[in-house]
């Protein structure tokens, strides 16, 4: 027997519904061999078998997001927002995961600020993960971010991102802002 | 934090597991107000849970007890790969249990605490069966009580204390009468059904409740052999009874007294793989308990229980040997549940 094909699969979802329906014992004989009843085990530990669905990473780059005069700046021009979205698909079964969000700093900020969202989860049934991470130039070191799990839809907002120390008068530090989302099936 | 310290007074796992003991250091700390950080200026009332540093998920603070749970339960299933583990409500009787599988919402929780008022309750929620050591154990924690759950124990609720926008709370054992162990012997599997009138106990075989354990297995999808084994093991080492009520408070006194009155261990037959020649599917597993046998086929995840006179000829297929006179349509029946191969001459 092939216990991969489809009509495997499906010989024993029908057996189930003759089950179900009282087919299986219907007609036997005395002492006939019978089978008392059919169900179907759990599957509590689909983690293992559900493909987790990653996306790709974003990535934003600032241009003189260290010392900018005397502040730090993120953000378009150093000012506004930059704009992110993605999506994670997870497989057996699919199920796609949107994250959105956003970059937030100013030329009197002392740091940045990510803002981020979340959905497509169906609780408690899937997670998804969400790192932002990054790295500066110029000698400065970077320091926020961080890893948040979503066992819900939502949103997280004010993640600090900052780029101490390093620049110059001339050379101010960059930094490059990393998102990236991984979803599991539970 | 006042709640969490109410109800969390003892979070730990026997301290047998690492994993948990950090749960604990967490909640610990976060009563010292430290490591819960809040950082959702947007929308308060959203709390990020950290771990020494690593972010363990994001919560509203009326779920930061059920969160905390989930947490517990998923380390315990990743610590104890050698225990199966049964979603059921279990009360401990003469250091006896009564076990209560069932999904969630089935009344578990009311149905065991009820009975742990002669007792001690062992869990409301899940289970580790220790084979090796004869035993059932599970992790302090708080019981889940819903709503429609806390009529049952009248003035033991506050009812007051009842969150804003939740179906229900997590409240101590004591709090509701009991005492909690952390361990306890099998005694009966008590298969349950909630329909209005007056109680109704009625034997069932052992061959049933290992059916109504696997049903409610958390582990047989990772490990369909041992847990196979193990409830087995606990089927056989317990009575079983099927028990229709309305009421808990109906229903306990008539378990208790049914598990007082106790009985003989069953028969458990373990089935050897299959024969050189036999038409069985090599991925179905089956036991036999009390001349009935219980067949777990992982792949299409069915669970197939026979009748003594199946089972005569389940054991024929499994040693490979013509069953003979055998009913065809019966035959035609485990093929379309793949329990046995096609093509075979049975």
């Amino acid at each position: 027997m092939d216990d991969t094909s489809d009509q495997g699969v499906i010989d024993r979802r029908r057996a189930m519904k003759l089950a179900a329906g009282g087919g299986v014992a219907a007609g036997a004989a005395w002492m006939a061999p019978k089978i008392e009843g059919m169900s179907v085990s759990p599957n509590y530990a689909a983690a293992a078998t559900c493909g987790s669905g990653s996306m790709g990473q974003i990535a934003h780059d600032s241009n003189n997001c260290g010392y900018y005069g005397d502040t730090e700046c993120w953000g378009n021009n150093c000012c506004g927002t930059w704009g992110f979205s993605g999506t994670a698909t997870t497989s057996a079964p699919a199920k796609s995961f949107s994250l959105n969000g956003g970059i937030r700093g100013g030329v009197s900020d002392d740091s940045g600020r990510v803002d981020l969202t979340v959905n497509g989860i169906d609780p408690p049934h899937q997670r998804c993960v969400v790192n932002v991470s990054g790295n500066c130039t110029g000698g400065a070191t970077f320091r926020g971010g961080g890893t948040f799990t979503f066992n819900n839809n939502g949103s997280v907002n004010d993640i600090l991102i900052d780029c101490q120390g390093g620049g110059n008068v001339t050379a101010d530090p960059d930094g490059q802002i990393r998102v990236n989302m991984t979803c599991t099936c539970l | 934090v006042a709640e969490l310290r109410r109800a969390f007074p003892d979070l730990r796992a026997r301290g047998r597991s690492e994993p948990v003991d950090e749960v604990v250091a967490l909640q610990a700390a976060d009563v010292d107000g430290r490591p819960w950080e809040r950082r959702n200026r947007a929308t308060p009332g959203w709390v990020i849970a950290h771990e020494r540093g690593e972010s363990l998920g994001l919560v509203r603070l009326d779920e930061v007890a059920g969160f905390l749970l989930s947490v517990l339960t998923d380390r315990l299933l990743a610590i104890e790969p050698g225990f199966a583990h049964v979603h059921a409500g279990v009360a401990s009787i003469d250091d006896r249990a009564i076990v209560v599988p069932g999904p969630s919402g089935a009344g578990k929780t009311t149905l065991a605490l009820r009975l742990a008022r002669e007792g001690a309750l062992l869990t409301d929620e899940m289970a580790a069966i220790d084979r090796g050591a004869g035993r059932l154990r599970s992790a302090p924690r708080p019981v889940s009580l819903k709503w429609q759950g806390h009529l049952a124990f009248g003035d033991a609720v506050d009812a007051s204390r009842r969150p804003a926008d939740s179906a229900g709370w997590w409240i101590p054992p004591d709090e509701l009468g009991t005492t909690q162990v952390d361990e306890t012997g099998p005694g009966v599997v008590a298969l349950t059904e909630r329909r209005p009138g007056a109680p109704a106990l009625v034997p069932a075989t052992r061959a049933e409740a290992l059916v109504a354990l696997l049903e409610s297995s958390f582990d047989v999808a990772r490990d369909p052999v041992g847990v196979m084994d193990d409830l087995a093991w606990l089927a056989a080492s317990s009575g079983a009874v099927r028990i229709a009520y309305e009421e808990a408070a109906d229903a306990a006194p008539l378990l208790i007294d049914h598990l007082r009155a106790g009985g003989p261990d069953g028969h458990l037959e373990e089935m050897g793989p299959p024969g050189a020649n036999s038409r069985v599917d090599p991925e179905a597993l089956s036991v036999i308990l009390d001349g009935r046998a219980v067949i777990h086929h992982p792949g299409s995840q069915a669970i197939v229980r026979l009748d003594p006179a199946g089972t005569a000829v389940w054991r024929s297929l499994v040693a490979g040997v013509h069953p003979g006179g055998t009913d065809v349509e019966f035959v035609q029946q485990l093929r379309d549940a793949g329990l046995i191969g096609v093509g075979g001459d049975e």
